[in-house]
């Protein structure tokens, strides 16, 4: 794998930045197998955040799968994208992070024998928090791909 | 009335919700955020009230949150002392959140106002959350939430060497954090539990037969926390975090944050481990040589310093020797003392440093050289400041006579007469670099005699004023206060 320093983002009109800023992975190899591969990254991401409840794992693990994959992605195309479509995952941590607090905090005010209670072994039985996984996942790794786009646009 | 038995709880959650929710705000509508953050603080505050009440009626107030009961749940706990910290964390914090609502877009590049007042509120809860919980692995995770929050506000500047310092900050708080969590690790082992009550039985029981366990916790906690409170040879990254942060920052970092982890230390050693414990492992002698030291060395590194804002937090390090002094003597009388030096040390440095940024935001002015005039230029403002360093000196009638006074008995008291003439020494070394700062503003020869209004909005005049009158009734009525610290004292040391 090798890495190559090349001219980022000034298709993208965001703003100027050096040839030295970007290092992204220009291989033929690594775009063609990662095609394949990132539909199983996601798949994989997926499972972990859903299964949160049953097994080890859950939104913050998950989620950082998830993050990486999207990473990864960017590494190779991210030259392509929109400014505005970089700076999404930003908000979408920011909102996030808003209302998953306020759930969060919910579950410390009610009672534990209120809280909810499912089927063992069975994937959708215990509502909220399959809600709750899922955004934290979604949250860890629009965190991720944010701190990411950050240091690299050192904004 | 259900809500009303929550009250505790409430009071970190409802300011860490408006936290998680002010992002939101501070992205795409950042003019909205100190009125967030100061509608949390107000809130914050009267429950705090509430609570006091409460506590002073002679009732002591435990919430188990989620249901969960103490031995396996986390325990709210407010007594005496956690009320007297929530009332001084919230009712100060509103006033440096007063004062920076005019003097922060001078200090901290636009964009980033939003973020500062989240990472405050955020500060704020956590503080609170420190003082108030009865449960060790609670007490790390806001340790953690204070360090992260707090080197957030001394980064804030954007300068470079407020960034330096501040990784600084970071690194030796993370350091600190790890010791911390190698001594719960430890004391869980032991004890198998994680609310202070239950882990003080325990080790009753079972402490005899881990003596070198016992003195390993003991001295992790007293690093750990001993990092982060700044006790004398662990203070290097003080002076350089407090002088380069933004002045309401500083105010918050050098009267409060440094505090609220001297509360947690005491908890630590006289509510869980005890007082026979704290003295047999000779840990009490090492806090009374490190105080002593940070006593006489503070004061003389606070000399030489020519920046204001640097021989304020050098300042800072000599006055946390007292407190810590007081702890170390063990009495009833000496833990009361420190107790109320906590809070006066809080009214004043407040004071100073806001006068500090007041001083910055009228002048420019940050050398202790170039205060020739400013006491007619800045009548209030050097009024204020005049007050505070006379209280740190210790002259009778403010709040820093009473606590020199105090220290100094219970060092007679405790058969310590040494601390006396440390006591002395210390304070006339604090004579000895606040006074030229006042000599230059009020009586240099040759400066326009002329006295004008202070040239500084309104709402950064109050604070300094009410800080200020702060230290002047500390000075005058601390009895009140004082019996109601004696409460919590009596309850552990007897």
């Amino acid at each position: 794998m090798c890495f190559h320093r090349c001219e980022t983002f000034n298709n993208a009109g965001l703003q100027q930045v050096g040839t030295e800023g970007v290092v992204l992975l220009e291989d033929y190899i690594t775009k063609v197998v990662f095609r394949y591969v990132l539909l199983f990254i996601l798949l994989y991401a997926f499972y972990v955040i859903l299964h949160g409840h049953l097994s080890p794992g859950g939104g913050f693990a998950g989620g950082i799968v998830l993050g990486m994959g999207i990473l990864l992605y960017f590494l190779l195309f991210g030259f392509e994208w929109k400014a505005k479509l970089r700076r999404l995952p930003m908000d979408v941590a920011i909102v996030f992070i808003g209302l998953g607090g306020m759930l969060e905090a919910i579950k410390f005010l009610l009672p534990y024998e209120k809280g909810p209670v499912g089927m063992p072994g069975t994937l959708f039985s215990v509502g909220i928090i399959t809600v709750v996984n899922v955004g934290i996942g979604l949250l860890v790794a629009s965190t991720i791909l944010s701190i990411f786009y950050l240091l690299v646009e050192e904004e | 009335m259900q809500y009303l038995e929550m009250l505790p709880f409430l009071l970190i959650l409802l300011p860490l919700c408006i936290c998680f929710v002010m992002p939101m705000f501070a992205r795409w509508k950042s003019e909205v955020c100190p009125y967030l953050a100061l509608g949390a603080t107000v809130l914050a505050l009267i429950m705090s009230v509430m609570l006091t009440v409460q506590v002073a009626g002679g009732e002591l107030l435990s919430y188990a949150a989620g249901g969960w009961l103490p031995p396996w749940g986390i325990e709210i706990f407010i007594d005496e002392l956690a009320a007297m910290m929530l009332l001084l964390l919230c009712g100060t914090c509103l006033f440096v959140l007063l004062f920076s609502y005019r003097s922060l877009p001078k200090e901290i590049p636009p964009p980033a106002a939003g973020w500062y007042y989240t990472l405050f509120v955020l500060t704020l809860a956590a503080m609170m959350g420190m003082t108030v919980t009865n449960d060790l692995f609670n007490l790390y995770v806001m340790v953690e939430i204070v360090a992260i929050g707090s080197c957030g506000l001394v980064v804030a500047k954007g300068e470079r060497l407020s960034t330096e310092a501040s990784l600084r900050y970071l690194m030796l708080s993370t350091l600190g954090s790890g010791f911390l969590l190698f001594a719960i690790a430890f004391l869980y082992q032991v004890t198998g539990n994680l609310n202070y009550p239950y882990v003080a039985t325990e080790l009753l029981r079972v402490g005899e037969d881990y003596p070198f366990l016992m003195w390993a916790t003991m001295s992790f906690f007293t690093v750990g926390l001993g990092v982060k409170a700044a006790l004398f040879p662990m203070h290097i990254w003080l002076p350089d975090a407090h002088s380069s942060a933004p002045s309401p920052s500083s105010a918050v970092l050098s009267g409060l944050v440094v505090k609220v982890y001297i509360v947690a230390q005491l908890r630590i050693y006289f509510e869980v481990f005890g007082f026979d414990v704290f003295h047999e492992t000779y840990m009490r002698y090492l806090i009374l040589f490190l105080a002593a030291l940070a006593m006489l060395g503070g004061s003389l590194f606070a000399f030489v310093q020519l920046d204001l804002k640097r021989r304020l937090a050098y300042s800072t390090v000599a006055q946390i020797g007292y407190i810590f002094l007081g702890f170390g003597l063990g009495t009833v009388w000496g833990i009361k003392i420190a107790l109320l030096h906590i809070i006066i040390h809080a009214f004043m440095k407040i004071c100073l440093f806001l006068s500090a940024g007041a001083v910055y935001y009228q002048t420019g002015r940050k050398k202790v050289t170039h205060f020739s005039g400013l006491g007619y230029q800045m009548p209030v403002t050097m009024a204020a400041f005049t007050i505070a360093s006379l209280s740190m000196v210790g002259i009778p009638l403010f709040g820093g006579f009473i606590t020199k006074y105090g220290l100094a008995l219970g060092s007679l008291e405790a058969d310590n007469p040494y601390f006396v003439v440390l006591i002395v020494l210390s304070g006339l070394l604090n004579a000895a670099y606040y006074f030229p700062i006042i000599w230059q503003a009020y009586f240099t020869s040759g400066a326009e005699m002329k006295f004008f209004m202070d040239k500084v909005p309104v709402t950064m005049l109050i604070p300094i004023a009410i800080m200020a009158l702060g230290v002047i009734y500390m000075g005058i009525f601390p009895g009140s206060i004082l019996e109601f610290l004696e409460r919590y004292v009596l309850r552990y040391l007897l």
